[in-house]
């Protein structure tokens, strides 16, 4: 019973996986590194751990804001790109903007514009965080460059640069594009994250920081903090102008605790993952069950009934497949699928013929012995004494009686489907980008070393593998049921 | 039939199902893209600089591989040569890059190791599987019973490189009490500290083969028990007024582990390939890992001839089996 209310709760989550998976499996910093599952933070070692948070409000009418020398600050109502403003995190289609008009002398260095928002921050420091700003340029003229300068005051007073963001390089085109993308008159991305390889907050840190884990020097206490957006302008040779617009500025701590089961190193959803698993799992064991035992069924029958010669050939057939070691196989078979671009795109489907192939001799056995007992009895000679064919016999007579044993066979198979499925993934993680539960415990297994580091990551090595317990677990109570079911001598006495 | 003939024919068919075994041996490594056995240098040798010397040197490698593999040969004769080598045991040399040397002494050095890990989990767990099983039927339905069975099945269920994995966290990573790679972690040493060392390293993948493949003799011992109990003899011996523990462990067990036998025989076969997984996960150099990494690292002779080795001994398990079946049961030898 109990197993088959967990077949079923697996079932329907792979049944519904599109609605209940949230996010892409494969989206890397959905929320932290290593983020513990939401409903870990009730124990005490996480109490406090900071979820994925927004510190600052995405409307300029909502921060401090002042203009610099000979500029101008006016609020617009700003409506990017949906695209860019999903990227800031912020989560609302339209914000006020800044509309800032400068006139820059020549040779001059000015902060144009200044905007400040305090936020109280009352979490433990996260791993990582990602900052910016929407900005679009609507007129450049005469400036040599002007760029954003991102500073953070922390709760004691230091002052943390955290970058001077680029906009345009030194030289004069109607058109800025550069390494960044920026287009004049567009709405821009100005976007920095110490998730970032190659951006280098360590320059800027208080104190000599590491390029890993930037988050936990710089929001490395609670209390409030300022983040500051100013938009300095560079003046060229004669007097020129800026006119920009300023919106949607951000400051994303990624969580460190995070949604059903918390993350993985890249910050990739982990029950998204689990979710997405549990279809390749009930699939391939299920197909691959089924076809085993309709192939060893059918044969099994046919070899007990027709006896003989054609006995004699399945049987010893039989016995070469038995004696094949089925894990080796399944390595080499599937080192060579992944090395064909044609067959790797269908690899599971060529995991259940392989299992299929090495799997129905065992079936076909069981079923022979059951249907060499039947044909001695009773109503099959009288049967036969009436002048019924053999295919008749076997549908009228054998079919019917097998059944039990079918079915049983049925669900005792899957679970050394499933396993050998995910063990499979486990030994070859690259071998696909479908996520499954081996996958996922392969590249837990991976980072095994600097999970001891982070709390030795105990949600990403211990869900997929009890689901597979689980899953494996229940299979075998329901063929154990079934077998007592069809087989009345098996029953307690 | 008489014994001797049952003997004969299990032997000929044993010689029979070996040879289309080794065809298929064969044939396999034959359909591998050839793409596969010599495109990819980097995986004997990766050069510094990428100099003409070099490119000989890889091209040297390939022909020697091509050559070894005997690929630049018609396939009959390819097979005879195969054959062949399955009665010299000359397998050909290790082209991984990993390995040198022939075949043959590479299978000789490490298959000892898989010997000792799976010889010793197999007899390990087929011990406490008997006595767990026993002890379960005889409580049948009670509550030690129900939580054994339960138990049992899901060490059943687990995922070989799953329990193995938890014991690394815990024992080798939490808890730095074993190594992590048996391998790296066994070469340290030498002379008679070494043996300690391949002790000490085997703990952990004997805890988690054992824990593994309890559950399957588990899971026969009992219901093989459950029949035997009701059986009349079992009630004589009851009535005589035995102890429950004689009846129990000097009559149901011994009647009930002849087909636990046959499996603990069959078991044994699969000694050599068992342990892939667990294996690879804790770095113990026997045959389970050399079956990944010859496959990893492309030592296709490595991988046949272990193949074949396995097959080999499976064979001869269940040959063996049959032959203990028949002596044991006379009803068999039909």
């Amino acid at each position: 019973m109990a197993g088959v209310v967990i077949i079923a709760f697996f079932g329907l989550m792979a049944l519904l996986a599109p609605h209940i998976a949230g996010p892409s499996p494969t989206q890397p910093y959905v929320a932290g590194p290593w983020a513990v599952p939401a409903w870990a933070t009730v124990f005490p070692q996480y109490r406090g751990l900071p979820p994925n948070l927004s510190a600052v409000p995405p409307s300029m009418s909502a921060w401090r804001s002042a203009a610099g020398p000979g500029a101008s600050v006016e609020l617009v109502q700003a409506q990017p790109p949906g695209d860019l403003v999903s990227r800031t995190r912020q989560g609302v289609p339209s914000a006020d903007a800044a509309l800032i008009s400068a006139l820059v002398p020549p040779g001059s260095r000015d902060v144009v514009y200044t905007a400040n928002y305090t936020f109280n921050y009352e979490y433990e420091p996260p791993y990582e965080f990602a900052f910016g700003a929407l900005v679009k340029p609507i007129s450049v003229e005469n400036l040599s460059d002007f760029y954003l300068r991102f500073l953070l005051v922390r709760p004691d007073g230091t002052v943390v640069r955290l970058t001077s963001y680029e906009v345009m390089s030194s030289s004069f085109q109607e058109d800025i594009s550069y390494d960044n993308g920026f287009r004049l008159g567009n709405w821009n991305i100005a976007y920095l994250s110490t998730t970032l390889p190659d951006v280098n907050l360590a320059a800027f840190g208080p104190s000599g920081l590491g390029m890993t884990n930037t988050g936990l020097d710089i929001l490395s206490e609670r209390g409030n903090y300022t983040l500051v957006v100013q938009v300095v302008a560079l003046g060229g040779s004669s007097p020129g102008s800026l006119k920009v617009e300023l919106a949607y500025p951000f400051l994303f701590v990624y969580g460190r605790q995070y949604g059903l089961l918390g993350s993985d190193n890249m910050g990739r959803d982990l029950w998204s993952q689990f979710v997405w698993g549990s279809r390749i799992s009930i699939e391939v064991g299920l197909l691959a069950s089924i076809f085993t035992v309709v192939v060893g069924m059918y044969l099994g029958v046919i070899a007990g009934v027709f006896g003989g010669a054609v006995d004699e050939f399945l049987m010893r057939v039989a016995d070469v497949f038995l004696v094949i070691p089925f894990l080796p196989l399944a390595i080499v078979v599937v080192y060579m699928l992944t090395h064909s671009a044609f067959l790797s795109s269908e690899l599971y489907l060529w995991l259940i013929l392989l299992f299929v192939v090495l799997s129905w001799p065992a079936v076909a056995r069981v079923i022979r012995s059951q249907t060499l007992s039947l044909k001695e009895r009773g109503y099959v000679e009288a049967a036969r004494g009436l002048g019924a064919g053999r295919l008749h016999i076997i549908r009228r007579h054998i079919l019917p009686n097998v059944m039990g044993l079918v079915y049983a066979n049925l669900a005792l198979n899957v679970p050394g489907f499933i396993l050998t499925e995910a063990a499979l993934d486990f030994l070859f993680p690259g071998a696909s980008t479908v996520p499954t539960w081996g996958r996922m415990l392969s590249k837990a297994f991976d980072h095994a070393a600097s999970a001891a580091y982070y709390g030795f990551g105990w949600w990403w090595f211990i869900f997929p593998g009890i689901a597979i317990v689980l899953l494996s677990l229940s299979f075998v109570l329901l063929g154990y049921a079934l077998d007592e079911i069809f087989n009345p001598r098996l029953r307690q006495r | 039939m008489s014994l001797v003939g049952y003997i004969l024919r299990r032997l000929a068919l044993t010689a029979v199902i070996m040879v289309v075994v080794a065809a298929i041996n064969f044939l396999l490594f034959q359909v591998m893209p050839f793409t596969l056995l010599g495109i990819n240098p980097e995986v004997w040798y990766v050069p510094a600089i990428s100099t003409s010397h070099n490119l000989q040197y890889i091209t040297e490698i390939r022909e020697r591989v091509i050559s070894e593999l005997g690929f630049n040969l018609p396939i009959q004769y390819r097979f005879l040569r195969y054959m062949e080598s399955l009665f010299t045991f000359h397998f050909g040399y290790n082209v991984g890059g990993v390995l040198s040397g022939p075949v043959s002494a590479t299978i000789a050095r490490f298959a000892p190791y898989t010997i000792l890990l799976l010889g010793g989990s197999t007899v390990a767990s087929f011990i406490i599987g008997e006595y767990l099983g026993v002890f379960s039927a005889s409580r049948r339905g009670r509550p030690a019973d129900k939580v054994s069975f339960v138990t049992l099945l899901f060490l059943y269920s687990m995922p070989s490189f799953w329990i193995g994995m938890l014991l690394l966290l815990a024992f080798a990573y939490y808890l730095k009490l074993a190594p992590s790679s048996a391998a790296a972690y066994m070469s340290q040493f030498t002379g008679a500290s070494y043996y300690a060392a391949v002790l000490r390293a085997m703990a952990l993948p004997f805890l988690s083969l054992t824990l593994i493949s309890i559950g399957g003799f588990y899971l026969i011992m009992r219901s093989s028990a459950l029949e035997v109990m009701g059986e009349d003899y079992i009630l004589m011996a009851r009535a005589k007024g035995l102890r429950e523990r004689d009846v129990l462990y000097r009559h149901v067990l011994r009647n009930a582990v002849l087909p636990v036998m046959t499996v603990f025989a069959i078991s044994l076969g699969f000694v050599l390939s068992g342990a892939v997984i667990t294996e690879t996960i804790f770095g113990w150099p026997g045959l389970g890992y050399w079956t990944y990494m010859a496959i990893i690292t492309q030592d296709f002779p490595l991988e046949q001839a272990i193949f074949f080795v396995i097959s080999l001994m499976v064979v001869l398990a269940n040959l063996i089996a049959d032959l203990l079946y028949g002596l044991l049961d006379p009803r068999i030898r039909r």
